[in-house]
Formats: structure tokens, sequence, C-alpha cells
């Protein structure tokens, strides 16, 4: 056995996840034990429905919706990502290893981070960051999209419109300078909280 | 009389004592030309500058005549001043949309020394040389002149203003809205407009360029409904302020219309204060994305020209009502009135109703025409069948000549004319999608035509419909129409009363009678005299009068010109005004700074960054960092006692070489490739079989693009009897993901097979030299074997280290020692670094950079892009066995094109200085020895080139003719940029190692 | 420009990478004539003046490879539909891409 051992690192180079409050919005980051990306070819989207209720208890989410499993999965999600594809994050490859035989799963764990957004301004600090409608009479809670944030492939999804919340999913390799737009757009939208990252 | 005189603060001669939208209670200072003054919130430059007596602003272009504040608008061409200090200062800002803040400082432009007397005037003497177009008949003689003397004298005489040649310090902004309704312009249509479609639940936004909604209903003395017009326009805006469901944006302009309902706006957010507040931007640029627009910008008062019509103190009649009844100033004490409209004659009666003095309103109507009128100017005298031709005072008017009825020519004394040439519809917004206005006989102006952009409507004076109860009527109407395509319920609104005078106008475009030039551009110094020559020298279309006199190409695209040019070309021409139609408008509407366009894009924000997972270490360590696309790559890692980046790029291929190096390759791309067809869509996209790879080895692949030609190289490995990872060069990462994506989607969509993009998944590090396995052995959990026995050369696998941290494992190597690349998921990336850099200390393990890493390939002879730059074939390159004859694959049919077959194509050669102390460059271009370096001369050229540490001279890679065959022989490399022509020797790309035998212990 | 994605919605052209015409089937390399074939599949094009069906790539977002419907003089933007509903309704002259 080697003597070494790895640690993980945050996706922003912290020791400690990011944890930033402004005046009417809040970033948190999002720790995930594991992504995975799965795609289906038409002939195998029967098989696959079928063997993703099984192990999680839920049924696929419609286009550009997320679903949260039941039972043993609940906290694993699911994520329209496409035509037959999905993005899940809770679980890891081998975790969703019942699906490899109808699907094609790839680990993405080590690719994606999250950010959780919250607050009476996050559709202003958002105005500034992305250029889809969030607006909740078309974008309710359960919604999710694939888009851009100022140029970086993101995933957005509403946890709950009532509250603001949205969790973002965007890669590691940019994640910094995600972060410092984000931090930027907040910065314009509202005033940082004394005491606070 | 006593109102007029009274002030409301020191110096403000011209302020009347008590009305206009501005706060009395605190006393505004700023300067202008470095002499102070005062005035009031809600005041503009202009309105403060007139209030306090100050009526030259600057100097023209071309011919440096003083001149005054003509509109309270954006489309003023005069007024342009210069605004703060350092590198905040801002050339060509319209005083007359310039917010009063405290403190505010202005300085007049074009001019030297001064204002009031300035030496550029003496082109206004020159004026016959200088007419339009003249610089298409002068300044050709003698060629050598061109660029040493008329080229920087123009250019130092060109422009208006000067910038401040610092880095701008100020932020911007983007940002995105979505809505159902985009109401541009909150005056009487707008207001209404947007009342009517948030009251039906539709998302509105409501944007004006001005920090006051309201539009023409600040400047009027009128009443809406029960209220003073400006007082509804607030109630109005504050009720819609409120609602939830609408955005009102001030100091915003809507500049432009783009496809599929697309608007760009710019709010000014920080520009009316002293100092911008910290963390906001100053400029923010929205994008607005809306179901229906409703154009509600208004109309541009024209002036009519006359001799010597740009005199200081020549205003247009609206302007001088927006001074009076929204500033509380008095243009002038002694004002007369020339108007061609009944419009016009308001100004008068507006003047004394606060106790200004009239001096006469001229009106070229008849009698009859202008008989309704009469009452609201009670004994001013009233000059019909009359106009002006000409002004005096030159820094200030003072008189005009009146032409009248009989004929005679009348002086009249006055210290400000007020003027109006009717109205234009600012039709702009609606010809942005290559739609034309159309002229419309009844107003005499262009209006909106069919043909505007699709979900637009128009409303109120940009429709065309001049009067006030007219706008919110057709504000009202537009808005219920355009909510009721989209669904929502409108209710029926009252609209409230307001004047609905008719438009009664006879068209006077100038004075023709006037002497002196009479002025149609006053920013661009275009006179009806240049529109003459401008016919007379054969530039009859209205797009070559644009280019060739320049009119309407100034900061206010002639926002007060156009039209009456046109009108005039017309007439000169014998055609209707119909006929002769409009320049294209295009955006923006008013001037955007290139900064709100970038927004966060400048500097080191200008991309977003990438960082490999070993960056913070490699930072720890002081490495150097080079940006190859989007990623910061460590190039080289520097110590203490080296001063030159060879010396450190020397040590680490040598130390590499000889025990063993370690390098982040995280950038390079890789794809993720899975399913039952993997196999043979491979086969398809690379040159070579990739079927046929075993699992658990790699196969190094060329893709082809269509056309035969490289696209780009990389390495195949199969993990699985369906799963294989592909890598591809770090640059065409993203465009490898395209074509094979491409390929799927749109040739084989019926082929069982998922990729999808793992570069950002995975740290992955080459660990290079002999003593490679050793390091690794020491964190590779036993489990593993990894012996040259049961981990040969060009094997693969997954495995774990450091106690069960899953990995993969790839024996492949770049820089032609004994090599693997290791990769862990990249959260494991930074502390999988430290620990090489531990496990190998024993070795004296060294991290290098992409330089050492070029070099090293460069000795090994493998190939970047650098060689696989897009015309270079599988030929060229020495792989035209790796084309398969056995399948079809992306390429291979138009590789065997004749052209990309050809035996005289240059081929991959190797090359080598002859003489120790020469270098190389890549680029060079070879030619025989004793040859003219000529094109026809050319052999090839040399591609990558490095001082190889192995060798102890300069090597390099390129092709050239018959490459394999004249090894040997000398040629020359000769470099034309950098003046270098160097003897090399060809010989085999593959400088060490040949025969791979240290790939293989 | 906004670009109508069949799976994601309208969104910003900045959201997709152009190709081209949608129009032009892959040739069969194995066929006679295949060298002239790949040379007008590779560098010919109709490029009208109107209606063009072409290639939009959903890089930000979906990934999936759409045809377009566009009049390249206005720009007006009639509809999408994904690069595989295009081959299988046979929008391309009856062609099917290659098996």
């Amino acid at each position: 056995m080697s003597e070494f051992k790895l640690a993980i690192k945050t996706g922003f180079g912290l020791d400690e996840s990011i944890h930033e409050n402004w005046q009417g919005f809040s970033v948190s980051e999002i720790a995930f034990p594991g992504i995975c990306w799965i795609s289906c070819g038409k002939q195998g989207l029967a098989d696959f429905e079928k063997a993703w209720k099984k192990l999680s208890g839920v049924s696929l989410p419609g286009a550009g919706q997320f679903v949260s499993g039941d039972d043993g999965l609940s906290n694993v999600t699911i994520f329209d990502g496409g035509a037959g594809q999905w993005f899940v994050t809770g679980a890891n490859a081998s975790a969703l290893d019942a699906l490899s035989g109808v699907a094609a799963v790839t680990d993405q764990t080590g690719g994606w981070l999250g950010l959780q957004l919250e607050g009476a301004k996050t559709l202003t600090v958002l105005e500034k960051l992305c250029g889809i409608d969030l607006h909740p009479s078309v974008f309710p809670s359960g919604s999710c999209a694939r888009t851009p944030f100022e140029g970086m492939a993101a995933l957005i999804a509403c946890e709950d419109s009532k509250d603001s919340r949205f969790l973002v999913l965007f890669q590691r390799s940019s994640s910094r300078s995600f972060l410092d737009h984000v931090r930027h757009a907040a910065q314009s939208s509202c005033a940082l909280i004394e005491g606070s990252a | 009389m006593s109102n007029s005189r009274a002030t409301s603060g020191t110096g403000q001669e011209f302020r009347l004592a008590s009305g206009g939208l501005i706060d009395r209670s605190q006393s505004i200072g700023f300067s202008f030309d470095g002499k102070r003054h005062n005035g009031h919130q809600g005041d503009t430059l202009a309105s403060a500058l007139l209030a306090n007596g100050v009526r030259l602003v600057g100097r023209s272009f071309k011919y440096h005549r003083p001149r005054g504040i003509l509109t309270a608008g954006s489309e003023e061409p005069n007024a342009l001043v210069e605004l703060r200090d350092g590198a905040r200062r801002e050339p060509n800002s319209r005083a007359t949309t310039t917010e009063l803040h405290d403190g505010l400082k202005a300085r007049s432009q074009n001019r030297f020394p001064s204002l009031a007397f300035d030496v550029m005037g003496i082109n206004d003497v020159l004026s016959p040389f200088l007419a339009a177009g003249f610089y298409y008949k002068t300044f050709m003689w003698p060629a050598a002149f061109w660029e040493k003397l008329y080229e920087p004298v123009i250019r130092r005489a060109a422009g208006l203003g000067s910038l401040s040649g610092k880095p701008d310090p100020d932020s911007y902004e983007k940002a995105t809205l979505h809505c159902d309704l985009l109401v541009i312009g909150a005056g009487p249509a707008g207001l209404m407009a947007a009342l009517v479609a948030a009251r039906s639940g539709a998302r509105v936004v409501i944007a004006d360029e001005d920090f006051l909604p309201g539009g023409r209903l600040n400047s009027e003395r009128m009443e809406v409904g029960s209220l003073n017009a400006s007082d509804w326009a607030a109630k109005i805006s504050g009720e819609l302020a409120l609602m939830a469901n609408v955005r009102l944006l001030t100091r915003t302009t809507v500049f432009g219309v783009y496809d599929g309902g697309s608007y760009a706006a710019l709010e000014r957010v920080g520009d009316h204060l002293a100092q911008p507040v910290q963390h906001q931007p100053r400029q923010r640029l929205w994008r607005i994305i809306a179901r229906r627009s409703i154009l509600c910008g208004g109309a541009i008062e024209r002036p009519i020209a006359f001799g010597d019509n740009d005199r200081p103190g020549v205003m247009l009649a609206g302007a001088v009502r927006s001074y009076l009844n929204r500033h509380a100033v008095l243009s002038g004490k002694a004002v007369t009135v020339f108007t061609n409209n009944d419009d016009g004659w308001r100004t008068a009666g507006d003047i004394l109703a606060l106790g200004g003095k009239v001096e006469a309103v001229i009106d070229p109507r008849s009698a009859e025409d202008v008989s309704h009128l009469r009452a609201m100017v009670g004994d001013v005298p009233v000059f019909s069948r009359s106009r002006i031709t000409g002004a005096s005072g030159s820094k200030g008017i003072s008189s005009v000549s009146v032409l009248n009825a009989n004929g005679r020519e009348i002086r009249l004394e006055t210290d400000c004319l007020a003027v109006s040439g009717g109205w234009n519809p600012a039709v702009n917004l609606t010809c942005h999608m290559r739609g034309k206005p159309v002229w419309n006989d009844r107003i005499a102006a262009f209006v909106p035509g069919n043909d505007i952009p699709a979900g637009m409507r128009v409303a109120g004076a940009a429709a065309g419909t001049l009067s006030t109860h007219g706008a919110l009527v057709q504000g009202s109407e537009m808005a219920a129409a355009a909510c009721a395509e989209l669904g929502f319920k409108v209710s029926k609104s009252l609209v409230p009363d307001a004047e609905d005078a008719p438009v009664s106008i006879q068209p006077l475009w100038h004075v023709a009678e006037s002497k002196s030039r009479a002025w149609l551009d006053f920013q661009n110094d275009v006179t009806v005299k240049d529109v003459k020559l401008s016919h007379q020298e054969g530039f009859k279309s209205v797009e070559h009068l644009k280019r060739y006199t320049t009119l309407g190409m100034a900061t206010d695209q002639g926002k007060t010109a156009n039209v009456s040019a046109i009108a005039i070309m017309a007439e000169i021409a014998g055609q209707s005004i119909a006929q002769t139609g409009t320049t294209i408008y295009r955006p923006p509407y008013t001037p955007v700074a290139i900064a709100a366009l970038a927004g966060r894009m400048t500097g080191r924000d200008f991309k977003p960054f990438r960082l490999p997972p070993s960056h913070d270490w490699a930072k720890e360590q002081g490495a150097v960092f080079v940006e190859a696309g989007m990623w910061l790559r460590a190039q080289w890692y520097p110590r203490k006692r080296e001063k030159t980046w060879r010396q450190s790029v020397d040590r680490e291929v040598l130390a590499t070489r000889r025990s063993v190096g370690v390098c982040d390759v995280s950038t390079l791309g890789k794809i993720d490739i899975k399913g039952r067809d993997a196999g043979k869509f491979l086969d398809r996209v690379y040159s070579n079989v990739m079927s046929s790879l075993p699992v658990g080895k790699v196969r190094y692949g060329l893709m082809l693009r269509e056309d035969g030609f490289v696209m780009d190289d990389g390495t195949v490995a199969r993990l699985g009897e369906n799963h294989f990872v592909i890598t591809t060069t770090t640059a065409n990462a993203g465009l490898v993901m395209q074509h094979v994506d491409f390929c799927k989607q749109v040739h084989w969509p019926q082929l069982d097979v998922h990729m999808v993009s793992v570069t950002d998944n995975f740290a992955q590090f080459s660990v290079a030299g002999p003593n490679s396995r050793a390091v690794l052995r020491k964190l590779v959990d036993a489990a593993h074997d990894i012996s040259n026995e049961a981990f040969g050369y060009m094997a693969c696998g997954r495995i774990t280290v450091c106690g069960g941290v899953p990995a993969r494992l790839f024996r492949i190597s770049f820089s032609g020692e004994l090599a693997y690349e290791i990769a862990v998921q990249a959260q494991y990336g930074d502390a999988l670094i430290r620990a090489l850099m531990e496990a190998g200390r024993e070795f004296d393990i060294t991290p290098y950079g992409v330089e050492a890493l070029n070099v090293m390939r460069i000795e090994k002879g493998h190939l970047t892009g650098a060689e696989l730059h897009g015309r270079t074939t599988a030929g060229d390159i020495g792989l035209g066995k790796m084309v398969s004859a056995k399948k079809d694959c992306i390429g291979k049919v138009m590789a065997q094109r004749p052209g990309l077959t050809a035996k005289d194509r240059p081929v991959l050669a190797g090359f080598r200085t002859t003489k120790p102390e020469d270098s190389l460059s890549a680029g060079a271009h070879f030619v025989r020895m004793g040859k003219e370096a000529t094109t026809d001369n050319d052999e090839g050229y040399m591609t990558s080139v490095c001082f190889s540490p192995s060798l102890g001279q300069h090597i390099g890679l390129g092709f050239i003719v018959d490459g394999d065959t004249r090894h040997g022989e000398k040629v020359r490399a000769v470099d034309m940029v950098r003046g270098r022509d160097v003897e090399v020797e060809i010989c085999s790309p593959h400088f060490v190692d040949p025969q791979g035998e240290r790939l293989r212990v | 420009m906004r670009i109508p994605c069949p799976h994601c919605g309208e969104r910003d052209h900045a959201e997709f990478v152009y190709r081209g015409d949608a129009t032009v089937v892959r040739p069969d390399p194995d066929a006679p004539g295949a060298a002239r074939a790949f040379h007008e599949f590779v560098h010919l094009r109709t490029n009208p003046a109107g209606l063009h069906k072409e290639h939009w790539y959903h890089e930000g977002g979906c990934r999936a490879w759409i045809v377009v419907e566009r009049n390249t003089v206005t720009h007006e933007v009639m509809g999408a539909v994904t690069a595989e509903a295009f081959a299988l309704s046979g929008g391309l002259s009856g062609r099917k891409a290659n098996a």
C-alpha cells in the first residue's frame, strides 16, 4: 500500500468551501459526492426509463426539468441535459452501475462544481450573468437549463422560485473566473454584509 | 416684467424667480472653461449655462465658427463639451443631456487658445477653399507629402475633443432583460402604453434617455386631465415604478433594434454623479428580449436654414420652451420667434405668460393662416408672409434681418431667435432592420413606413401623431393591441384629456434670399451651398450627398439636419421628397462607449481563465505562466540562480532525460466514448483502424478534415470493449468535440455511440524519464503490476493509487523517454502533484513546463499544431501509411486528390545548424545554396525550432521538397522578417533515440 | 439573432456555432464519381438569398446539431429541428444518411 495519501481540494482551491453574503443575496458552495452524465439513444430509452425508475423510485424528468430521487436515492437528483442526456448529482458512476447495461454512464465528479444562490436579489444578480429568462412565470421551481454564464458552460436549476433559490453547476477549470463574475454581479446588485468572506 | 428680472442664485441672471422642475433649496456649483457658476439639481449643464447668461459654448468642427446651444436634447449638434478630469475625462459630451451635479467641470472643445479667441477661426475666412469635398480635390500632389505632411497635419486638425489617453478607471456591466412589452420612451405615448400593458399583467420594460420620465410633458405649459403635464407624468411613472411587473429605466437609451426581438439599451448608471459609487458600473449595457415593442421616441424639431443661422442664440423653439418651463430659464431678454407652423407660436405665448419679452413673431404663412394664433401673443408684432434672411452678432446674436411681406428688409434687435421649421418623428429605430420611412405631406415629415421591425408598433409623435391627446390615445391603443396579441386581458383605460391641436405647417427648408451661408448640419459645418455643390458634382442620391458633404455623419448623426437636406436636394433635383428618400439609419441611435459594449471583458477579464489542477502548486514553485487559449500553463519553473529562460528550460530537459520529470498535461482535450458502435465510429473519424485496438492498449491516431488535410492528432485508449477515451491537442479540444458530435448526429445517427468531454474531469500528469516507473511504483497501489512485462509500451488501464484512489495509467510518451501519463479525478490533482514530487524527491524529480515539453518533442520528432496547421496532409508529415486502405474515414476520398498526393509537396524533415553559434527561426523558408531567395526558389519552410540541450545546438522541424531523400544536404533557411539567413543541414526529424529504445525499457 | 433549439427553446445565437448548408449529404465514398461528389459536398454551395436550411450546433446548451431554416436576407428564423429529425423527414431529397 502506498504510504502517500491524496486529500481532496475544493474547486476553488481553498481549504473551506465558499459561503458569502450580500444584502438580499447569498452564495454557498455545494459539494457533490458524485456527478454523472448519462446518455441513451432512442432505441434504448424505454429500457433506461424502467431501469432508472427501479433504481431511484422516480420517473425521468421532462425537458427542462429536474427531479430528486426517492428512498435510497433521495440525495440523488437527475437533470435534463438535452435529448437523451441527463446529469445526475449525488451519485458517481459506480453507484449507478445498474444502468450501465442500458445507457452510457460517465463519471463527471471531477469536472463540475456547484453553487447555491439564494435571496430576494438573486434574479437581479442573474440578469448580469445569464442570458435566459429566469422569471418564475417561465422558469418555475423544478426547471433547469444548460446555458453559458459569461461564456462558460453551466447548468442552472430553480430549486425554489419563492425563495429565489437556484443551483448552478459549472466547470472546475474556469471556476475562479466564474466565481469572480458572480461576485461582481452581486456587488453591483447589493452591498456586501460586513464580516462575511 | 419683474418676474423675468428676479434671480434665484448668485449670478443666474436669466433664471426666473419661480417655477421649473428644479430643486431651488440648494445651489450647485460648477465650472465652464474655468469660470465658476451656480445652478440647481434638475438642471442640465446647458440650462445652467443659459441661466448664467453663457451663450458661447463651442467652435464648429471645420470653420471654427462660434456656436451656442441649439436644442434641449440628445440631438444637440453644437454644445459638445469635455467633462471631468484625469483618466475619466470624456470628450463630446452634450451639455444638453449632461445632468448638473455639484463640482461638475466642463470645458469647451475645438478652440485654441480660447473660446472667445480661436486662432483656427481663420478657417472661416478660407471657407471658399474648404467647401464640401475639398479634400477630394486637394492634398493630391506631391505624393511624397501624403505621409510626411498632409496626414500628420490633418490628423492633428481632425476630430472633436481629445481622449485622456489613460486607462479607463471605471467599470461597465452587461445584463439581459426579458419582457412581454418594451416601451421605448416615457413621454405621453410611452407612459400611457406602459400603464395599459402593465395593468393587463404583461411584463413591461419602459426606458427613457432622460433622467426624468415625461418627455415633452416636462417642457410644455399644458394640462393632462386635471394635472399639470409634468405632474401627470410624475404620477404615472411613480405608479409604474411600484408595479412588480414593470421595470422603469431612466437615463437609458434604447439605441438599437436587432434580429429576433432583441434590443440594445445603454443605461448611464453613474455619469451624473461626481464620483461613481463603489462597485457600481459607470454604465450598463442591456440586451432586452421583448416579444413586442412600442416605439414612443417622440419627434425632433428641425430648424430653418437662412444666412448665418448658426449664431449663438439661435435656438429651436421647442428647446426655448424646455428651458423656460422645465428649468425656469429665459433664453433671451428679447426673444424673436421664427416659425412656419402653429407649434412655434407656443414659445412666444409661454414666454409672455411667464413675464418675458417677445420682440416679434415671424411666419412665412399668410395672414389668414396665422390669424387664429394672434391672440396667443397679445400685442407682439407679427410679420406674416415674412422670413428671416440673416442674423448678426458672431459671439451672440444681436439682430436679425427680416424680409417682410412687402419685400422690404427690416432689422430687428434681438438676443435670442427661437426657430421652428416643423417636427420630424424620430423614426430611426423603425429603420434599423432596413425599413424605409415614408413621406407624409400632412405634417411635412417622414413617418414610419410599412416595413418596420417585426413585433414593433409606433405611437405618438414618433408615428407622426403630434398632439398630446393623440399620443395618449395611440399609446393606449398600441399597448392594447400588443397585449391582446400575447393573450393578456386588457381593460379599457380612460385616456385623460389633453390638447389636441391639428398640425398646421407650410414647409420652408431654407430662405433663398439669404446672402450669407445657410447652415444645415451644424456639427460637420455643412451648408445649403454644399448640397447644391454636391448635386452639381454629380452626387445626387442621398447616400452620395451624405458621404460627399459629410452631412449627417457627426456624433449627432444629422438629427437636426437630414430631413432639411433631403428636401433641399429634392428641390434642386426637381423631384419629390418621397422620391428622394432617406439614407439608412443604423444603430446606435446616440453614441455608445466601446467600454460599455465590452462590459467586464477587458484586460485580464477579457476571457475566463482555465486553470489546470496543479496551478496553485505551480504558482508556489514560482512557475512562469503562458496563456494557451484560455488555459494558463506553466511555461518553465525558474530556480534561484537562473537568469534566463533558456537556463531553466535546458535544465528541465536534461533533468527529465537523465532521471525523471513531471508535467501537467491536463489541458489536452479528453473525450469519453462509449457504445456498441464506438470502435466502428472511431474507425470512421480516425485515418487508421481503431476497432482492432485491444482493451488495455493505446494507439496514436490522426484525424483528417473532410477535405483531406490533417485536422488533429491524439491517442485513443481502450478501457473496455465499448469504452474508449480519446485525446486531442489542447487547442483543438473544442473543435474535435464539435466534429465528433457532428459525425454522430448528422452523418451516422443510427450508430450506438455516446461521447462526452472529460477534459475538466481529470488531472493528468506526464511522468517521464528513466526513473519514471520507480517514482510511480511508490504511488501505485501494490495490487497493480506496472512492470514492463505487465504494462508495456502503449498499455493503459484502471488502477488505484495512494490507498484506493481510482486512477488511470497510460504508458505513452511525448518526450521520447520511458514515460507514463497518470490521471486522477481533478479534485485530487493538487494532492497528486505534491505526492509525485515527494515520491520523486530521491530521484531529483524535476517539474517541467510547456517550453521543455516542446523542446523534447522536437528532439523526438513529434508533431504539434505547428506542423498540423491545416494545410498539411498525412503524407506530408510522413504518416501516409496511417491512412488505412481498408476502410472509409472522414477525409479519405479527398486526401487522394492529385494536388494532395503530388510528389513535389514539401514533406517533413529535421534541420540542424551547421555552425554552433547559429540559431533558427520558425517561419524561415528554404532555398537551395547559391539560389536567390525568391518565391520561385522557395522549397519549404521551418515550423518548429529550439535549442536542443541533448545535442548542444539549435534544431528544427519543417517541410521541404523531397525532404526524406535529401538528408545531409545543406540549404539556406531565409527569414526575411527578422533578417536572418542561416545554413542548415537536412536530417531525420528524429534527433533523439530514433529507434525508440528508451520508450520500451 | 435568436435560435429556437428544439430541446432548449429560443436562445441567443451566441450559444451556438454556425456551420452552413444542411441539405448537403455526405456522399457514398465507394460509389463511382466519389471524388467529384466529395469535392462538391465540401466546397460547393448554392448560397441562396432567401430561405436557407443550415446547421447550428448548440455548444453552450444541449450540444445538439440542429437544422435551422433562416431567411439569409431578413434573418427571420422560421424554425428548427434536430439534425436527426431532419434526416428522417427526408429533408434531403430522400437521400438518407450513410448506414
